[in-house]
C-alpha cells in the first residue's frame, strides 16, 4: 500500500515535471514562417478531394504560403476539433466545407475568439438567422460556392433530354446546402418535364453505398431509365456506374451527376453517364485566394463576401478530353496568374476582378487562356 | 509475475508521459502551451466522461458498444426539445440515456443474452432513431446555447463526476460488488452480490454519462447531427485501452484507465494536427498505438470470454 502511494506520488511529480518543463525546454522560438492556410475536408481520398488538395498545394506553392489538411469525414464534432485543431496548430486562416449550416455559429465563435479568419468552400449558407449571425462577425470572411439549384436543373434537363420518364435520386447529406439545392434543381426539371421521381436515397457519401442503392432502386423499379446522383465527391458516381453495369442497362439506364469520377473519358464514351457537372475544385482555391489577401495584410473587402462561380458540363466524349489535358493534366491556373491574384505580386488587384475570374471560370475559359 | 504486473500498471503513466514529451518536442513547445491544454481539455472531457461510465460496464467483464448512437440520439432529443426551451435540453439528454441505460441491463441482466450482441442490436437501433430525429439531417440548437460550452462549467463538472465515480468504483459495495462479477459471476452471486441490480445499474451509469455526454456535444458543436457519435464506441475502447484497461475487462479495470486513456487520445490527435502529420497518416499512426497497447496490457492469463 505504502509503495502504491509513495509511486503514485513520484508519478504525478514526474508527470507535472513534463508538463510544464517540456514547455520550458521545448517553447518555440518567434521567427519568420510562411503563411499557413488550414483546411478542413470531409475526405483526402476520392476525385474530387484529392483534387482540391493537389491544387491547394500547388497555389500555395506558388505564393510561398502552405496548406495544412485535416479530414473531418462531414461529421460535426470532427469538423469542430478540425477548426480548433488547426488554429491551434498556429494557422493563420482556416476554410472549410461545412456538412451542415447548423454548425457555421460554431466555428463563427471559435474564429472569433481566436481572431483567426474564416471561409467556407463549396457552400451557401441558406439559413438566414444562421447567415445573419455569421456575417455580424468580424472574423467570418466569406463563402465561395456553384449555383447548385442551376446544376441539378441543368442535368435533369440533360435527363430530359435523353428520353427519360421515371427517375431516382442518389444524394448525400441531408441538411448539407449544396446536396439539397442540387435536389431542388432536379425536382424543378423533372416537374418541367414530366419526369416521375420514383424514389430517393439519402446519406450516400461512398461507392460501395451508392452501388447497393443502384441495385436496390434497380430491383424495385424495372421501369427506371435515369439516375441522378446528387454528388459525394465521385465516388457515389463510381459506385453507380458499376451497378447499373452489373444488371447489364448500360445505354437503357441514364446516370447524370456532380462531381466527377476517376474516368470521365470512358464513362462518356461507353455511355454509361449522360452528364456530369464537376471541375469545381477550383472553388475552394478562390476560397483560399481571399484568406491569402486577408492575411497578407490586404483584405479584397471588408464585408462578408459571396463568390459564385459554375462547375464545368461534360456531355462528349471530346469535352471530357479537353478537360483532362487542359484542366487535370496541367492546372487550370498558371503560376503568373495565381499570383496576378494577390495584391502582394499585383497592387491593382481587386474583388471585383476576383468575382469575374471565379464567373468566367469554364473548359472554354482555361483553354483560351492556356493556347 | 507479480514485477511483471506491477511494470503493467505504469505503463499507462508512462505512455501518456512520453507522449507529452515526444509531441512536445516535435511541436517546439505549442503542445503544452495554455491555450492548447484548454483545448485538448475541451476534447477530452466527453471521450472521459463516458469511458468513466464504460468502466463501470467492463469491470462486470462486458461491454456497451451502444455508446456512440445513444450519444447521438440524446444529442438529438436535446436539441429538439432546447428548440422549445433551453433548459429542457439537459434532462431531455439524461432522460434518454437512463432509458438506453435501463433497457440494455435490463437485457443483459433478464434475458442472459452477451453484452455485445444486445447493445450492438441497441447501437442499431438507435442510430436509426437518430437519423429520424435528426431528419436524416440536423438540428441547430439556439445560439445562446453556444455560451454553455465553457470551461467555468466543464472543469467542475469533470471534477465532480471523477471524484463520485472514483469514489463509488474504488471504495463502496456497489464498486466491489460490480468488480466481484467481473472476476465471477457465480462465485459473487454466491457471496451475496445482487448479480442482476449491479449489472442494470452498471448500464444505468454508463447511460446516463452517456446521455451527459450527449448534451455536451450539442453544445460544443452547436447542432446534432444524424452521423454524431459515429464510431465513438471504438473511440472509448481505444481510449480504455490505451489507459490500461484489458479488452475482456473484469475485475482487474481500473479506474484511471478511463482518464488516463481519454487524455493520451485527445492528446495523440491534437499532437499529429500539430505536428502536422498528414491527415492520411494520422489514422495509422493510431493505429499502430492501438495496438501496441492492446499488445501490453492484454492479460494472456485471465482470457475469459466478454459476457
Amino acid at each position: 500500500m505504502k509503495t502504491k502511494k509513495v509511486l503514485s506520488i513520484v508519478l504525478s511529480l514526474v508527470f507535472a515535471f513534463v508538463l510544464f518543463g517540456a514547455h520550458m525546454l521545448f517553447a518555440e522560438k518567434e521567427e519568420e514562417r510562411p503563411y499557413l492556410i488550414g483546411v478542413s475536408i470531409w475526405a483526402d481520398s476520392g476525385p474530387l478531394s484529392k483534387k482540391v488538395i493537389s491544387n491547394l498545394r500547388y497555389a500555395a506553392d506558388v505564393l510561398g504560403a502552405e496548406v495544412e489538411v485535416a479530414v473531418d469525414g462531414f461529421k460535426p464534432d470532427n469538423q469542430v476539433s478540425n477548426i480548433e485543431n488547426l488554429i491551434a496548430r498556429g494557422c493563420d486562416a482556416v476554410m472549410i466545407c461545412n456538412c451542415t449550416d447548423a454548425v457555421v455559429p460554431k466555428f463563427v465563435k471559435l474564429a472569433d475568439e481566436s481572431k483567426v479568419p474564416l471561409a467556407l468552400y463549396f457552400r451557401k449558407i441558406n439559413d438566414p438567422e444562421i447567415k445573419a449571425y455569421a456575417e455580424s462577425s468580424p472574423y467570418f470572411i466569406g463563402n465561395v460556392h456553384e449555383d447548385e439549384v442551376a446544376v441539378g436543373y441543368s442535368l435533369g434537363k440533360a435527363l430530359a433530354a435523353k428520353g427519360c420518364k421515371n427517375a431516382v435520386i442518389i444524394n448525400y447529406n441531408k441538411g448539407d446546402t449544396t446536396a439539397e439545392n442540387r435536389y431542388v434543381g432536379y425536382k424543378k426539371a423533372f416537374a418541367e418535364t414530366g419526369i416521375n421521381l420514383l424514389g430517393e436515397q439519402w446519406d450516400i457519401l461512398d461507392a460501395e453505398k451508392a452501388a447497393n442503392t443502384a441495385e436496390r432502386f434497380i430491383a424495385a423499379f424495372p421501369e427506371i431509365d435515369a439516375i441522378a446522383v446528387g454528388g459525394g465527391g465521385g465516388g457515389p458516381l463510381s459506385g453507380t456506374i458499376r451497378a447499373v453495369k452489373n444488371h447489364n442497362k448500360v445505354g437503357q439506364i441514364h446516370i447524370t451527376a456532380s462531381d466527377f469520377g476517376p474516368d470521365i473519358e470512358n464513362s462518356l464514351k461507353n455511355q454509361e453517364v449522360a452528364a456530369m457537372s464537376g471541375g469545381h475544385w477550383t472553388d475552394p482555391f478562390f476560397t483560399f485566394i481571399l484568406l491569402y489577401n486577408y492575411v497578407d495584410g490586404h483584405p479584397l473587402s471588408d464585408k462578408v463576401e459571396t463568390i459564385t462561380m459554375q462547375p464545368i458540363y461534360l456531355t462528349s466524349v471530346s469535352d471530357a478530353q479537353d478537360y483532362t489535358k487542359w484542366c487535370m493534366d496541367e492546372p487550370p491556373y498558371n503560376e503568373e496568374e495565381i499570383k496576378n491574384m494577390t495584391v502582394k505580386h499585383n497592387k491593382g488587384f481587386t474583388l471585383s476582378d476576383l468575382r469575374r475570374i471565379a464567373a468566367a471560370f469554364s473548359l472554354e475559359d482555361v483553354m483560351e487562356r492556356h493556347k | 509475475m507479480r514485477k511483471m504486473r506491477g511494470i503493467k500498471k505504469i505503463i499507462p503513466y508512462l505512455g501518456l508521459i512520453m507522449i507529452i514529451i515526444l509531441f512536445s518536442a516535435l511541436t517546439q513547445g505549442s503542445l503544452i502551451t495554455f491555450r492548447n491544454l484548454k483545448l485538448i481539455f475541451n476534447q477530452a472531457v466527453v471521450l472521459i466522461i463516458a469511458c468513466i461510465g464504460v468502466t463501470f460496464v467492463m469491470s462486470q467483464g462486458s461491454l456497451d458498444l451502444s455508446q456512440g448512437s445513444l450519444l447521438g440520439i440524446s444529442g438529438a432529443m436535446a436539441a429538439t426539445f432546447a428548440a422549445l426551451n433551453t433548459t429542457l435540453s439537459l434532462p431531455m439528454a439524461l432522460l434518454t440515456g437512463i432509458a438506453v441505460g435501463l433497457i440494455n441491463g435490463s437485457l443483459l441482466a433478464f434475458f442472459k443474452i452477451p453484452s455485445f450482441i444486445i447493445t450492438l442490436c441497441v447501437l442499431f437501433i438507435l442510430r436509426g432513431l437518430t437519423v429520424i430525429a435528426t431528419h436524416s439531417g440536423s438540428i441547430p440548437i439556439p445560439f445562446e446555447m453556444l455560451e454553455l460550452d465553457s470551461y467555468q462549467i466543464k472543469v467542475p463538472l469533470l471534477v465532480t463526476i471523477i471524484v463520485i465515480a472514483c469514489y463509488f468504483f474504488n471504495y463502496t459495495k456497489i464498486g466491489k460488488s460490480m468488480r466481484a462479477i467481473g472476476s465471477g459471476e457465480v462465485s459473487a452471486r454466491y457471496s451475496g452480490v445482487p448479480v442482476e441490480r449491479m449489472k442494470i445499474l452498471a448500464y444505468l451509469v454508463s447511460g446516463v454519462l452517456c446521455g451527459l455526454c450527449g448534451w455536451l456535444n450539442v453544445v460544443r458543436t452547436g447542432a446534432a447531427d444524424s452521423k454524431t457519435g459515429l464510431l465513438f464506441e471504438l473511440d472509448i475502447l481505444t481510449a480504455l485501452v490505451l489507459g490500461g484497461m484489458p479488452l475482456t475487462g473484469g475485475s482487474s479495470a481500473k479506474f484511471h484507465s478511463a482518464i488516463i486513456g481519454g487524455l493520451m487520445l485527445a492528446i495523440l490527435s491534437n499532437g499529429m494536427v500539430l505536428v502536422g502529420i498528414k491527415a492520411e497518416l494520422q489514422q495509422a499512426v493510431k493505429g499502430v498505438i492501438f495496438l501496441l497497447a492492446v499488445y501490453l496490457s492484454f492479460e494472456r492469463e485471465s482470457v475469459v470470454l466478454i459476457k
